[in-house]
């Protein structure tokens, strides 16, 4: 029995909300659903009951709210990342982590950061720093794994593994020699990802990056269908393959760059989550789209909950859980594709 | 209809095509033949610009392709291709919809007249009662009705077949070929089988090293010499009696001692 679409779209957009505001109340002080619920309503003029001391506004404000909302917005970036470097490869393995997108941003970032090459962009010098290492990676990757027009599966892999290896080299290397103190824990930021540091001000980029994204995938849908169902013969049906190409390659190398700038490396979630939607609604991009966002949000927000509370009051990097969880779907997923190849 | 005219094409390394020059009317349905690594996969693909000609103009009803958009080449002329490895799981009539892709802007929505025109294509090949299944797990026959499907939901009067059928088996060629003739469509398909050659085409074009050998009707065309020459096998051509066709007769070198 297949269930509508619709319902998906909206149990979808529910559980994310209710988890969410679950998350906000969670933590190394716990707050109470029924506060939590009174502090937003309160913010937003509706102040039913105040039942809440000062300092639980000031974590559910300050704190948990850009830490949460920064978490969906992460996860359904990184998701999308991974759509889009789906259709662009042709292949359900693609992911900025696996093909060494993100060390790359996380590289260039570091450069940025710490010898302030990129300091002419001003605020958005991390960013954009960010956003030419992850589209450097992305072309170099796509043009190493190509034989004869062909994307070559092994090669893309062993060409992803040897990029990250060498860009978190050079991001290691970076941060060790760098001559402040901060070197170390931005190194241990950027390769393993966290969502600890969140502010509003962090919210800003990638809310406008994610939405400008998804608009134009959205619009563009209908291509997105038939270049993963007929690659260069999308043009027989009007496709302009190699525009769209450029557009997949800039749009995934902006979220990545945006994403990791703010939570550096959190790997995986691009894989896993565009699987178990496809698995839900199909490979059509109008489905794919909205709901592996939507579920990509809900699972960086769940996990990061677990990160927090696992070893509390210490808290453990996201990226490294969802690594944890991402690697063996990885595994099996890569057996069935060698399976289906033969 | 369409005129390739003085058509060269390479790859980075050899020459594949060279100085084609053809021209095909309105209603023919014509048959591209030669052996392997020919051309004929290239010359097609150069007319439903996959690839770009070296040298040479490609005309259709009068316009030189390369100055049309994709979309605008994608409303006159429909492709079948040799079947693309499938990676990802799509439904009988999300591959349908592809083939109005040309007709649909960037912002429009999925009208209910699109969706049952798709599901008319797909009735018309006797497949509507697939249309929510999954393409991957349909067979070899039935996909490539889907395929029909699509390339007739384009709306076209122009097809280009680049060998869809080899794989199949007879029943399932003849029946996309069955269908082809039945429709008003003007067809260019390249073709493996010489006797299903015969059957099908009115017109044949014969290939051998990148160059147009013989271009004439299936008479002309399909000769003894003919084929012993480019195809380099004996053979004996006769009209058949049921068919009132040329069938083509192969004579293995053991026997012919």
């Amino acid at each position: 029995m297949k269930i509508k679409y619709k319902y998906y779209l909206i149990a979808a957009i529910f559980f994310l909300v209710l988890i969410m505001i679950l998350s906000i109340g969670i933590g190394a002080v716990t707050i109470r659903f029924d506060r939590v619920i009174n502090i937003l309503l309160s913010n937003i003029g509706l102040n039913l009951n105040d039942n809440y001391s000062l300092m639980e506004y000031n974590i559910v404000i300050n704190l948990r709210i850009p830490r949460v909302v920064l978490g969906s917005l992460v996860g359904a970036s990184l998701a999308v990342v991974g759509v889009v470097m789906q259709a662009l490869i042709r292949n359900k393995l693609a992911d900025p982590f696996i093909l060494g997108v993100s060390s790359g941003a996380s590289a260039f970032a570091t450069l940025g950061m710490i010898f302030g090459i990129f300091n002419v962009f001003g605020t958005f010098s991390l960013p954009i720093s960010a956003f030419l290492g992850a589209t450097i990676t992305i072309l170099f990757v796509y043009s190493l794994s190509r034989t004869n027009g062909k994307i070559n599966i092994s090669q893309l892999l062993l060409s992803g593994v040897a990029i990250s290896l060498i860009m978190d080299g050079i991001t290691k290397f970076i941060t060790l020699s760098a001559p402040n103190a901060l070197g170390l824990h931005n190194a241990t930021f950027w390769m393993s990802g966290s969502l600890a540091s969140a502010k509003w001000d962090y919210l800003v980029l990638p809310i406008i990056i994610l939405f400008l994204c998804m608009i134009v995938l959205m619009v563009h849908h209908r291509s997105l269908n038939v270049l993963l169902f007929q690659e260069e013969n999308a043009i027989t049906v009007g496709v302009n393959v190699k525009n769209i190409q450029k557009l997949l390659i800039l749009i995934a190398s902006l979220m990545t760059g945006v994403v990791i700038s703010v939570s550096g490396t959190i790997g995986f979630i691009g894989l896993m989550v565009p699987h178990f939607t496809r698995l839900l609604v199909g490979s059509d991009h109008k489905k794919v789209l909205p709901i592996s966002a939507l579920l990509g949000a809900m699972l960086v927000v769940v996990v990061d909950i677990i990160a927090r509370t696992i070893i509390a009051p210490e808290e453990l990097p996201v990226g490294i859980l969802t690594a944890i969880i991402g690697g063996p779907i990885f595994i099996l997923l890569l057996r069935k594709e060698y399976k289906g190849s033969r | 209809m369409l005129e390739i005219v003085d058509l060269a094409f390479s790859y980075p390394t050899n020459l594949v095509i060279d100085g084609v020059n053809l021209k095909i009317n309105k209603g023919e349905f014509v048959g591209l033949i030669g052996p392997n690594g020919c051309g004929k996969s290239t010359l097609l693909k150069n007319v439903y610009r996959t690839l770009k000609p070296k040298n040479g103009d490609i005309y259709f009803e009068d316009k030189n392709i390369q100055n049309l958009s994709y979309k605008e080449t994608a409303k006159k002329i429909s492709v079948i291709s040799q079947n693309e490895t499938i990676v990802f799981d799509f439904t009988v009539e999300e591959i349908v919809a592809m083939g109005r892709h040309p007709y649909k802007k960037l912002f429009d929505i999925d009208t209910k007249e699109e969706h049952d025109f798709i599901i008319k294509c797909l009735d018309y090949l006797g497949m509507k009662d697939k249309a929510k299944e999954n393409y991957a797990y349909l067979s070899g026959g039935e996909q490539q009705r889907v395929l029909l499907a699509k390339a007739i939901a384009q709306d076209t009067n122009f097809m280009i077949l680049d060998e869809p059928t080899n794989h199949l088996d007879i029943r399932y060629q003849m029946q996309i070929f069955d269908l082809l003739k039945n429709m008003n469509m003007t067809v260019f398909t390249a073709i493996h089988d010489l006797n299903l050659a015969t059957l099908y085409c009115d017109r044949l074009i014969l290939m051998d090293n990148g160059k147009i050998i013989k271009d004439g009707s299936v008479e002309e065309v399909m000769t003894e010499e003919n084929i012993k020459e480019i195809y380099k096998v004996d053979v004996k051509v006769y009209k058949q009696e049921t068919t009132k066709k040329l069938y083509v007769s192969y004579i293995p070198n053991y026997l012919n001692k």
